[in-house]
């Protein structure tokens, strides 16, 4: 081993990856995460040993930067380097292949050493057709790697937009959902864009006109017909696509937080099979907590906390929507009321539906129950009288209904009855004897017919035998 | 003037009565000469035409004369006509010999066009991969030793027999890439066909090297592993495709229309670089099935990367059906575990690859119809799971809980669970994920009768039986309650053994009944006639079942019901011994 073995440029301060400049690069700039990078390698175990170069491929080795397509020493190794620069990182194995090595050129535990030099790098390319449309430049890191906003996703950003001249034509800080920015004057690049941001990323993105505002440009901006922009983007949060059961407790509330938003801005919009849509993913994210027994006792209460506006507004939308549906909405108000027995927009609501499901009376127990708690509610009191007169209403036409019941009842019994005594079978009716079809004698179809219970609990009354037949015959 | 000759008709003539000098002497007539070379356009069609699959056989003669005629029409024919019209010939080959004898002529217009070859060499290159797509695939369900017998299959040996033809086709330009001032898109159009030949049908026919290490198939496979080294150089290049053409499989089609404007690069084409042809691909780099070229996988990638999204292709092998593509996502995900670290941090679950992968094993586990591919899988779940750290482990048994609707396969992940326990127990200090709360919500999703006492015992037996032998373990293991087990058995005894003796007793009696009524039933009717008792299996009704099968079954479940029984008694002695402990 030599003296020299360079730097640690860990973060941790490990030494587990050193590095000595051989050669020094041009200007200031290194590469950041996402850049497609360009370097030749040569690759040697501590006893000298060459275990791989790319000039033996003799193809110089591309790779993006940062995304841990590589050994952990390389992502941090490369970002350091200025173009043109030559220098040998020494990684140790927790930075390289670890315990295991990567058999069978590289050993168990082996501390690698690599000469790079770097040849260029490139702005990651995030247009579609890799055309450089939009490239970005990562200012500040992510935190969760591993997830990125999905179309239709709601994100918060904050931005600000520069023309190639340095006039700033937007800053601000809203919250849009991915694809439907143009709403909201954000361009199809930066939408674009960030659904591969992570959490908290802060990044610089170059737009051409294609995929910014295009030949139009746009007047309330500020921007002229084929302008190339540049952004400054930082994703504040968004909302995960992640699947529930991957997510702890905490990360299902900031979820459910963020869906229950995006549900009630709908909603202020009247779009509410979207509000729907939203406010019951909220409940599948944390409807199981209160019930379940794992989860901590104040989570059970801030699940609670969520809950009940969210009922209480599934209940609305749902007496919104035309035509209504009272039924969710009485059931949704219902749930509200199973956790805050005595919310009055609950029980409003429930009387509401209960009233349009044609329940009055069980609609105005519950508008009561508002009046009791607010004595001031005109609403509720309004609809107390509007339960009062259904109620009225009802009994007035239950009263015609049942006039002269018995009368009715009398008299439908009695055709019912004719009709059964027609569907009996006739014993002792026209078919049988000398009055019937077979003249004096039995039909076949007479002979073969199975008694019936009477008859066979009573052979005699008859002098029918157990088969039917008369006994003396 | 003289009487024009039909070249064409003239030389089909004498080819068919067979005298292949004259024909052959033709070209090289004066008077003919000129008229040779106008029409050399339809002779090719007519000597192609002349080939049938045993003319090699039957008229060695025709042959080589059919062959040395259509090399002289190479020399004459104007290279860009003739070229055009042996694509067509390939695109309309009515056999395989009609195919072969094309390869060389073809082989030789290009080399001569090489400066202005433009994108006939792209045509080219289509025309042989459709007609190799045409070729159809056999099945024969055969599995073992068995397997060998597949090469005589007739569609086996077509593929072989074509796919020996190609590199002699393909290597000359494979060496004009070679040289530096190559052009990249020709490149990347060559390797994009070579990765296609590894992709349908080649990925249907059996190349492990355990059943037949000297199969033509495989060296066909070898040389072309080495073509696709010299041009490729790095393969591990080609791995965002993997993730690219996962992507796109995934979305819907309308978004493809949005690239039809621009010309797609030959690695985005969907017909050559797909997730299949892809998959074929690194089955042959990364299955040790072949010797790889020492320097195409670079040292420098991070084995969780490569291992991440090669399992995307091993994900998408598991979703055929066949043998083929199956045993080579087996052989491929056992191979490419082996690069997966060790007790790997449960925060890499968030690659969801994982969960996909887990999936598609217990999916094969359960449904496949080959005996060795589901043991494979079986194992490989294990290997897979075991792979990670303790809460790692737990949460993919937890996601094999909620995805497998088959008691076997629950029963299985009940039976990782306890062996990973075991294992934890040998820590000094047990791991939290597996103790308090943790525990008690894995016991409530492990000790589950869907419908309480009224649950199908039969369907669930594996589960149970797994279940109660967790338990046990744990009642005679925890002695002092390292893990809290202690605080569930309450709930265990009142929520899951109350309800299973009440389900048993059911059970049995309803099963004896149904015993004794086919027995009574057999006693009566001596002409042993079908019994009018109906058997169900987790809902799905087995009619038709002779008497004694039915018989068996019962009697099979009973036995099961008897265990079942045991396993509750002991269980209940071991759980009051073990809180006899407490005091």
């Amino acid at each position: 081993m030599t003296v020299n073995e360079g730097i640690d440029i860990t973060k941790a301060g490990d030494g587990g990856v050193l590095k000595r400049i051989i050669k020094e690069g041009e200007g200031t700039e290194t590469p950041s995460a996402g850049c497609m990078v360009t370097v030749h390698y040569t690759g040697t175990l501590l006893d000298g040993t060459k275990f791989d170069s790319s000039k033996d491929r003799n193809e110089p080795f591309e790779f993006q930067l940062g995304k841990g397509t590589v050994i952990k020493s390389w992502d941090i190794g490369v970002a350091s380097m200025k173009k043109g620069e030559v220098c040998v990182l020494t990684c140790a194995p927790a930075y390289a292949y670890g315990v295991d090595g990567s058999p069978p050129k590289i050993p168990p535990n082996s501390t690698l050493q690599f000469e790079i030099e770097m040849i260029s790098w490139q702005d990651e390319d995030l247009s579609p057709n890799k055309n450089q449309g939009i490239l970005r430049r990562k200012i500040e890191e992510g935190t969760d790697t591993s997830n990125y906003p999905k179309d239709q996703a709601q994100v918060t950003v904050e931005l600000e937009g520069k023309l190639p001249d340095g006039t700033v034509f937007d800053s601000r800080t809203l919250t849009f959902v991915l694809g439907e920015g143009s709403v909201h004057n954000i361009c199809e690049g930066v939408e674009r864009a960030l659904e591969k941001f992570n959490q908290g990323e802060k990044s610089k993105l170059i737009i051409a006109p294609k995929y910014a505002f295009k030949s139009e440009g746009n007047k309330e901006l500020g921007v002229p017909p084929n302008s190339v922009v540049e952004y400054i983007v930082k994703l504040v949060s968004f909302e995960k696509g992640k699947e529930i059961w991957e997510m702890d407790a905490d990360e299902k509330f900031e979820q459910a937080n963020v869906l229950k938003e995006s549900g009630t801005s709908y909603f202020k919009e009247n779009k509410l099979q979207m509000a729907i849509k939203k406010y019951k993913k909220v409940l599948a994210y944390i409807e199981d907590i209160p019930r379940s027994a794992v989860d901590k006792d104040e989570d059970k209460k801030r699940a609670e906390a969520l809950l009940v506006p969210v009922y209480l507004n599934l209940s609305l939308v749902y007496l919104k929507v035309t035509p209504p549906y009272y039924f969710e909405a009485k059931d949704f108000a219902s749930q509200a009321l199973a956790i805050e027995p005595n919310n009055v927009k609950g029980l409003f609501r429930r009387g509401q539906a209960l009233l349009g499901l044609g329940d009055a009376e069980e609609a105005l127990k519950d508008f009561q129950k508002v009046v009791e708690a607010e004595p001031n509610n005109k609403a509720a009191a309004n609809q107390m009288l509007v339960c009062r007169a259904t109620i009225q209403k009802q009994k007035q036409r239950e009263k015609s209904m049942y006039a002269n019941m018995f009368d009715k009842f009398a008299q439908r019994d009695a055709q019912v009855e004719k009709l059964k005594a027609k569907q009996m079978y006739d014993m002792i009716g026209e078919k049988v004897g000398e009055w019937g079809k077979g003249e004096g004698e039995w039909t076949d179809e007479q002979r073969d017919r199975k008694p019936t219970d009477f008859e066979r609990e009573n052979p005699n009354i008859l002098l029918l035998d157990k088969d039917g037949q008369f006994e003396n015959m | 003037m003289e009487q024009p000759v039909d070249v064409v008709q003239f030389i089909s003539s004498l080819l068919d009565s067979g005298k292949y000098k004259e024909a052959l002497s033709v070209p090289i007539e004066e008077k003919y000469a000129h008229s040779f070379k106008e029409n050399c356009w339809d002779l090719i069609s007519v000597i192609v035409g002349k080939i049938q699959n045993d003319t090699m056989i039957i008229k060695p003669s025709l042959y080589s004369a059919c062959e040395e005629m259509l090399a002289i029409v190479v020399q004459k024919a104007t290279p860009e006509e003739a070229l055009l019209e042996f694509i067509e010939q390939i695109e309309v080959a009515k056999n395989d010999a009609q195919f072969a004898i094309i390869m060389e002529p073809l082989q030789q217009l290009l080399l001569k066009l090489s400066a202005k070859r433009g994108r006939s060499l792209e045509w080219c290159l289509n025309s042989i991969a459709s007609y190799i797509d045409a070729i159809p695939i056999p099945e024969h369900k055969l599995e073992g030793q068995e397997r060998l017998l597949m090469d005589s299959d007739t569609n086996i040996r077509r593929i072989i027999k074509i796919y020996s033809l190609l590199p002699p086709f393909y290597t000359p330009f494979v060496k004009e890439m070679t040289t530096p001032d190559a052009n990249v898109r020709t490149k990347e159009i060559i390797t994009a066909f070579l990765i296609s030949l590894l992709g349908k049908p080649l990925i249907y026919v059996d190349l492990d090297p355990i059943a037949n290490s000297t199969s033509e198939a495989r060296l066909s496979c070898v040389s072309i592993i080495n073509d696709i080294s010299t041009l490729l150089k790095n393969v591990i290049k080609l791995l965002p495709y993997v993730e690219f053409h996962h992507k796109q499989s995934s979305k819907t089609k309308s978004n493809k229309n949005l690239t039809n404007d621009e010309e797609l690069p030959p690695y985005e084409d969907e017909d050559k670089i797909n997730l299949t042809t892809l998959s074929g691909l690194y089955y042959s780099f990364f299955s040790n099935h072949f010797q790889v070229p020492d320097l195409v996988i670079p040292l420098v990638y991070s084995n969780e990367y490569v291992v991440h999204t090669i399992l995307l292709c091993v994900v998408h092998l598991l979703s055929f059906d066949l043998f083929g593509p199956l045993t080579k996502g087996i052989t491929l995900c056992k191979e490419i575990l082996k690069k997966y670290p060790s007790n790997v941090s449960y925060k890499m679950l968030t690659v969801p690859v994982h969960y996909s992968l887990c999936k598609s094993l217990i999916h094969v586990a359960i449904y496949s119809s080959y005996e060795f591919v589901r043991k494979e899988s079986v194992k490989i779940i294990s290997d897979h799971v075991n792979k990670f750290e303790y809460k790692g482990r737990l949460l993919l048994i937890k996601y094999m809980l909620s995805v497998a609707n088959h008691s076997g396969m629950i029963g299985y992940a009940i039976t990782l669970y306890k062996n990973s326990l075991d294992e934890a127990f040998k820590e000094p200090e047990l791991p939290v994920c597996f103790t308090g709360m943790e525990l008690k919500d894995m016991v409530n999703k492990i000790c589950h009768l869907p419908h309480g006492p009224e649950s199908d015992l039969v369907e669930l037996a594996d589960q149970i039986i797994s279940a109660l032998n967790f338990l046990r373990y744990l009642a005679l293991k925890d002695i002092t309650n390292r893990s809290g087990i202690r605080d569930c058995f309450s709930s265990i005894e009142s929520d899951y053994l109350e309800k299973l003796r009440t389900g048993l007793n059911m059970s049995k009696a309803h099963y004896e009944v149904k015993l004794k009524d086919i027995e009574e039933a057999q006693r009566t009717n001596k002409i042993n006639k079908e019994v009018d008792v109906a058997i169900s299996v987790g809902g799905n009704m087995l009619d038709k079942i002779p008497t004694e099968n039915k018989k068996e079954i019962l009697h099979s479940a009973l036995n099961a019901f008897h265990l079942i029984e045991c396993l509750v008694a002991r269980l209940s002695e071991c759980i009051s011994s073990n809180k006899s402990q407490e005091m």
